[in-house]
């Protein structure tokens, strides 16, 4: 008989146990890999974000607190619009583009649907164009002061809301970046991707939403967002159909570099004392918190879980060389070396291990599929760490915690054995 | 006692809160009259609103010839066509519009305003068409003329006529002879007594492209309006 049916053997006649032990095994391996692969995952998706929108900041009523940068207007307070135009007159230097929204629940085919007031660009222009005056002063204290008469130009940072975009700017497909469409009448509305999927709706069609009908003039490009699943319209529209006044939930001002957006939160606070500013990372840091702990407290579940996994192996492997004193005092007899009998009790735990720590891995991998898109909305991205800190641990305390039983049968004398009954 | 001090307050400093269907004959007026018209938007009688009619009236009244001020309070419904063509009430209160003859918006001040501010609100006649022809959208082409001379660079022509610009610009002259305009050189930062045109470019909003001498080519002027992003065609750089 080959030294592997051996173990194999052994391990099927007490299956009971084996199994016990291998679950214990299996349950911290999985609870870490599925637990850090959310983790990372969400720490992926916070660093995207960070990316993406680190340099904005969002204006909001006071007293609001929220974790969700997408639905920073579902809080439901409300502030004056006239703060939108306080920031836009004011011309500060890396505000790149103001995006207010008004969120409003309304029904459409007997369904409840989020429909959200923006504010196209085109509306900024119009204001920005009163301070044209301003502008030129400016432009011409730049461009004409230092005798650089050529070429002087706003250019990124020093770029204003003020300007009206031109080109691939005022296509739709640049709302997942820009935050704000180019134009939009008074009767059109605008359907996120997901909501025109799933109603099968086209540019073109009509909607009739607050007693009005709108049409449909565009299905914003997929963003990822809650904002795929809205319809929006323009919000002096809505507010007037809704009776709720000049008033938005929110004012999302792009910054340029997360350099200026530091002195702009300073200015809009200044601006604005009586909101509250503040800024993505503000956002995301309770999240990056709860990451910071969950991935602490997987650790910790991990390694209680080992120590009574091997806490089990080393009582199921006691308890084994027990029982089988006269098996391995016949191999013994046969010829088997102390080493190969110790050999024969590792590599059982050994099994027991690999084993416990790949079926732990497949059940972390289908938790965290399951519970990242569904509960947390995130596309996971298993976490190799875990996987490995899980196999390389789960292994070293099956090993370590049979030395002292794997010990113990190489030192059992043959003729004792067969002397017990 | 206060209540009926508070009224008296308010009509003598906001004269015309009395007689709002005459606001918008006002305004007229005064645009026809060649006044700079500043007006006040306020919605109610509070410290900052007395502060800046107080300011605005001042400087109007030291400059009546040129200068008027009106008050528009925005709860006054017969005076919605005026209040929506400023969108008054998306607006912080008191805000004061300052307006050309023309019809250019010369300045925006919230909640309050200098004398200083006020007086750069006042522009020259070929100023004030230069900010509308920005506020119309157009790209304004600025030739600032020596004395003496009406002849206009042969590149301004030829960038004017371009297919990319044809009906996009406007042409503004202003010549070194007319002491009214004095302050357009001023502003500009070009002395009076250049001895040959001087261009300037200005795109919309208020986008200073360059200061050009009078041999400048329409191909130049293009290639910096291109480059600038500004006209939406496709030789843009869209910036």
């Amino acid at each position: 008989m080959r030294f592997h049916s051996l173990i194999w053997k052994e391990m099927l006649r007490r299956p009971g146990q084996n199994i016990t032990t291998l679950l214990t095994v299996a349950l911290g391996v999985g609870a870490l890999v599925a637990v850090e692969s959310v983790v990372s995952s969400s720490e992926q998706k916070l660093a995207a974000q960070m990316q993406q929108l680190g340099a904005n900041i969002l204006v909001l009523p006071d007293g609001v607190s929220l974790q969700d940068y997408y639905a920073a207007d579902e809080h439901g307070k409300t502030i004056p619009e006239e703060y939108v135009s306080r920031i836009a007159l004011a011309q500060k230097v890396g505000v790149e583009e103001l995006a207010p929204k008004l969120a409003v629940q309304t029904e459409w085919k007997s369904q409840q649907i989020v429909l959200t007031g923006i504010l196209p660009r085109t509306e900024f222009y119009k204001k920005s164009a009163w301070q044209s005056v301003d502008l030129l002063t400016m432009g011409l204290d730049e461009s004409l002061a230092d005798g650089n008469a050529v070429g002087s130009t706003h250019e990124g940072c020093k770029g204003h809301s003020s300007h009206l975009a031109t080109g691939d700017k005022t296509d739709l497909s640049s709302y997942a970046s820009t935050r704000v469409v180019h134009e939009l009448n008074q009767n059109a509305v605008l359907v996120g991707a997901d909501f025109a999927a799933t109603h099968g709706l086209q540019t073109g069609q009509k909607m009739d939403l607050l007693g009005e009908t709108f049409q449909i003039t565009g299905v914003l490009p997929a963003t990822g967002t809650t904002d795929d699943g809205r319809v929006f319209a323009h919000l002096h529209r809505v507010q007037e159909l809704t009776d709720s006044g000049p008033v938005v939930n929110v004012v999302e001002v792009l910054g340029c570099c997360e350099e200026v957006a530091d002195n702009l939160v300073s200015d809009l606070e200044t601006m604005l004392p009586e909101a509250r500013v503040v800024t993505i990372s503000q956002i995301v840091e309770t999240q990056v918190t709860v990451n910071r702990l969950m991935a602490k407290l997987s650790y910790a579940i991990f390694g209680i879980l080992m120590l009574m996994g091997g806490a089990s192996i080393a009582s199921v492997m006691f308890a084994n060389v027990t029982e089988r004193r006269r098996e391995l005092g016949t191999l013994m007899a046969l010829g088997a070396t102390p080493a190969m009998v110790a050999r024969l009790i590792l590599f059982k735990a050994l099994t027991i291990g690999l084993a416990g720590s790949g079926v732990g891995f497949l059940l972390g991998l289908a938790a965290a599929l399951v519970a990242g898109p569904q509960w947390l909305g995130l596309r996971i991205l298993i976490s190799l760490e875990a996987v490995v800190v899980g196999l390389v641990a789960a292994v070293l305390v099956a090993l370590l915690s049979s030395y002292f039983p794997a010990r113990k049968a190489a030192h059992l004398d043959p003729c004792l054995c067969f002397q017990e009954r | 006692m206060r209540k009926l001090i508070g009224c008296v307050l308010l009509v003598a400093i906001f004269p015309t809160g009395g007689i709002a269907a005459t606001i918008t004959e006002q305004v007229e007026s005064a645009m026809a009259a060649g006044k700079t018209t500043y007006i006040m938007m306020f919605r109610s009688n509070d410290q900052a609103s007395r502060n800046m009619a107080h300011t605005v009236k001042s400087h109007a009244t030291a400059n009546s010839s040129r200068a008027a001020f009106i008050a528009v309070n925005i709860n006054d419904k017969s005076q919605s066509e005026l209040i929506q063509k400023f969108d008054a009430t998306r607006l912080p209160m008191p805000t004061t519009f300052g307006v050309a003859p023309n019809g250019a918006v010369t300045g925006v001040f919230r909640l309050a305003v200098t004398r200083d501010q006020l007086a750069k609100a006042m522009l020259t006649p070929q100023y004030a068409a230069t900010i509308k022809a920005l506020q119309d959208q157009k790209i304004a082409v600025v030739c600032l003329l020596p004395k003496g001379s009406q002849a206009i660079p042969s590149g301004v022509t030829q960038f004017q006529q371009s297919a990319d610009f044809k009906g996009k610009t406007e042409r503004i002259l202003v010549s070194a002879d007319d002491v009214s305009e004095e302050d357009y050189f001023r502003r500009t930062k070009v002395a009076t007594d250049i001895q040959s045109p001087v261009i300037m470019l200005f795109v919309p909003p208020g986008l200073v492209l360059g200061k050009f001498d009078a041999n400048v080519l329409g191909e130049t002027l293009a290639e910096k309006v291109h480059s600038s992003g500004k006209c939406n065609c496709k030789k843009c750089l869209h910036k």
